[in-house]
C-alpha cells in the first residue's frame, strides 16, 4: 500500500509536468518551434534536459545493479567515458553544427557527404527510437505495477497519454523544460539517498571503509585487463575515444535540444554545463549500488539493488520523490526520443525522399509522426518482454554504426579531404567490419575502436580517389578557427 | 589522466572571440574554455582518488 504522503507527491509531480509541457506548448506556430523550440533555449534548461535525456531507466537501475556487482568503475561511464567527449562537442561540433543551420546532425552528414549517408542513419536511429520508447513506456508500466499496483495495461496507458500530451503538442521546448523539471526532481532525490545513506553507515569514511573491507576493488576506477565486462584498456580505447564521443558528439535525441538554444554560446554552454551536472550523476545511479553492498541487502540480483535502497533507507514522503525520480527518468528518454524522431522522418528521411513536398506542412506532419511513433510504441510495448531478443539485436545494430559513423564526422568536421562517395563506401564497409568483429565475440568496446580505425583509414584512402564537395560549400561544413 | 590535462590544456585552441561571438555579454564568467579547464580539474581529482 502506498503512503498517502508518497501518492501526494506523485499526483503533484505528474500534475506539474502536464502543465508546465502545456503551458510551454502555446508557443508552437511552425515547424523550428516545434522541432528547435523556435531557437529561444537558454543554456541552464538545455543542459538539464540533455542530462534527463542522457539517464534512462535501465541506466538508473542498470548502473545501481552493476555498481553493487563492480564497484565504482560503473561510473567511468559518467566520468571519463562522458566529460572529454562533452567538451569536444561544446567546443568544436556544436559550433559547425550552429554554422551549417542544420536542423538534426544525419541532415549535416546529408550536407558534408550525400542523401544516402543522411537517410541510412536517420532510417537506422528511428528504427532503434521506436523501440527504445516501446522500452520505456514497458519499464514504466511495471513501475508503476510495482509501486502502485496498476495493471500494465493501464500504466501503459496512462503514461503514454501525459508523455503524449506536451510532447506531441508542445515539441522540443516542451519536452526541454519538463526535462529540466525531471532531472531537479532526480537530482533531489538521489541527494536524499546519498545523505540518509551517508549517517545510515556513520560517514563517509565509515562507509569508505566498510566498502573497501569487504570488496577491495570496489573503490578502484580501473579494473584489470582480462575483465570480462570492464577492461581498462576497452575503456579507455573504445569507451573514452570512440563510443563517447560518437554518443556526445553525433547523438541526434541528445544534440538537437542545443540546436534549439537562442545563441551559439548558450548552445556550448548548455554541453560544458551538462557535463559539470553529469559529473555527479554517479551520485544518483552509483551510489545507491554501492550503498546496498555496505548495508549487506537481501537481494536476489544486482538490478534490485535501487529497489532495495528506496524501500529501505527513504522515509514517506522521500520515498515518493524517489519513485517520482525513476518515472522522471523514464518519461524524460520516451518524451525525447519521442521528439528527435518525428525530426528524423519528417525531415531527414520524408524531406529527402518525397523533396517536393511542401516544407510549411512539416509542423503537422511531425505532430502526427509523434502521434504514430507513441501510438507504435504503446500498442508495442506489452510484447516487449518476449521480444528482449529483437531489442537487444537492434540495440547491437546500431552499435555498429558507432565507429564509422564517427570516422565520418572527425574527418568531415575537420577536412576537407573526405568525399561524399568516400562517406557512403566507408559507412557501409564500416558496419561490415564491426558486425564481423561482433560475430567473432569481441568485446563492445573493441569492436568500437577497431571499426573506427578501419573507417578512418578506409575514408582517407577512397578520398584520394573521388571528387570532393564545392570549395563553398566545404567552408561551411568544416571546422575552421574564426578569429576577430 | 593525460586524457584530462590534455583536454584542459586543448581548449585554450579555440579563440575567445569566436565562443562569445553571439552572447549577451563578454563578461570573463561567459568564457567556457574556463568551465572546460574546471570540469578537467575536477575529473583529475576524481581519478587520483579512485585509481
Amino acid at each position: 500500500m502506498v503512503h498517502p504522503l508518497d501518492l501526494t507527491v506523485i499526483v503533484a509531480y505528474l500534475a506539474l509536468i502536464v502543465w508546465v509541457g502545456l503551458r510551454v506548448s502555446r508557443r508552437v506556430h511552425d515547424a523550428q518551434d516545434y522541432f528547435l523550440a523556435g531557437r529561444s533555449l537558454t543554456w541552464f534548461v538545455i543542459g538539464l534536459s540533455i542530462i534527463g535525456t542522457n539517464v534512462s531507466a535501465e541506466g538508473y537501475v542498470g548502473a545501481s545493479g552493476n555498481a553493487y556487482k563492480v564497484g565504482i568503475a560503473q561510473a567511468n561511464f559518467e566520468w571519463i567515458g562522458a566529460i572529454p567527449a562533452m567538451i569536444l562537442a561544446s567546443l568544436v561540433f556544436i559550433p559547425v553544427y550552429w554554422r551549417a543551420g542544420v536542423y538534426s546532425i544525419p541532415e549535416y552528414m546529408g550536407l558534408r557527404y550525400n542523401a544516402a549517408v543522411r537517410v541510412l542513419l536517420a532510417v537506422i536511429a528511428s528504427v532503434f527510437a521506436v523501440f527504445a520508447i516501446a522500452v520505456g513506456l514497458w519499464a514504466l508500466a511495471l513501475t508503476l505495477e510495482t509501486y502502485l499496483g496498476w495493471p500494465t495495461w493501464a500504466g501503459i496507458l496512462v503514461t503514454g497519454a501525459i508523455v503524449g500530451a506536451y510532447s506531441v503538442t508542445g515539441g522540443l521546448a516542451a519536452v526541454a523544460y519538463t526535462d529540466a523539471v525531471q532531472v531537479l526532481v532526480m537530482f533531489a532525490g538521489g541527494v536524499a539517498i546519498v545523505a540518509l545513506g551517508i549517517t545510515e553507515t556513520n560517514g563517509f569514511s565509515g562507509f569508505a571503509t566498510a566498502l573497501s573491507a569487504e570488496n577491495p576493488d570496489h573503490l578502484h576506477a580501473f579494473l584489470p585487463a582480462d575483465h570480462p565486462e570492464f577492461p581498462w584498456p576497452g575503456v579507455l580505447l573504445g569507451l573514452s575515444i570512440v563510443l563517447s564521443p560518437a554518443y556526445w558528439c553525433a547523438g541526434q535525441t541528445i544534440l538537437q535540444r542545443s540546436l534549439g538554444a537562442r545563441s551559439q554560446w548558450d548552445a556550448s554552454a548548455s554541453m560544458m554545463f551538462a557535463a559539470f551536472a553529469k559529473t555527479f550523476v554517479p551520485l544518483l545511479i552509483v551510489f545507491p549500488g554501492l550503498l546496498a553492498l555496505v548495508m549487506h541487502a537481501d537481494i536476489a540480483y544486482p538490478d534490485m539493488a535501487l529497489p532495495w535502497v528506496v524501500k529501505n533507507i527513504l522515509p514517506p514522503g522521500l520515498s515518493g520523490i524517489m519513485f517520482v525520480a525513476i518515472i522522471a527518468a523514464l518519461q524524460s528518454t520516451v518524451d525525447s526520443a519521442l521528439n528527435s524522431t518525428s525530426l528524423l522522418i519528417t525531415r531527414d528521411i520524408r524531406g529527402v525522399l518525397l523533396p517536393h513536398t511542401d516544407r510549411t506542412r512539416d509542423l503537422i506532419i511531425g505532430r502526427r509522426v509523434a502521434v504514430v511513433l507513441l501510438v507504435t510504441a504503446m500498442l508495442f510495448a506489452p510484447a516487449i518482454a518476449n521480444l528482449g531478443g529483437i531489442y537487444v539485436f537492434i540495440q547491437t545494430l546500431l552499435s555498429l554504426f558507432q565507429g564509422p559513423t564517427l570516422a565520418l564526422l572527425v574527418l568531415g568536421a575537420f577536412t576537407r579531404h573526405a568525399t561524399p562517395a568516400a562517406g557512403l563506401v566507408t559507412l557501409v564497409t564500416g558496419v561490415a567490419v564491426s558486425g564481423t568483429l561482433t560475430l567473432l565475440d569481441t568485446n563492445m568496446l573493441f569492436v568500437a575502436f577497431w571499426s573506427f580505425a578501419y573507417a578512418l583509414v578506409c575514408l582517407l584512402v577512397v578520398s584520394f580517389f573521388t571528387p570532393r564537395l564545392e570549395p563553398a560549400l566545404l567552408d561551411r561544413l568544416v571546422y575552421r578557427r574564426v578569429t576577430g | 589522466m593525460a586524457l584530462f590535462v590534455l583536454a584542459g590544456m586543448l581548449v585554450f585552441l579555440v579563440p575567445r572571440d569566436e565562443l562569445l561571438k553571439d552572447a549577451p555579454d563578454k563578461r570573463t564568467w561567459r568564457d567556457i574554455r574556463w568551465w572546460g579547464v574546471a570540469l578537467a580539474v575536477t575529473q583529475i581529482g576524481i581519478y587520483l582518488i579512485f585509481t
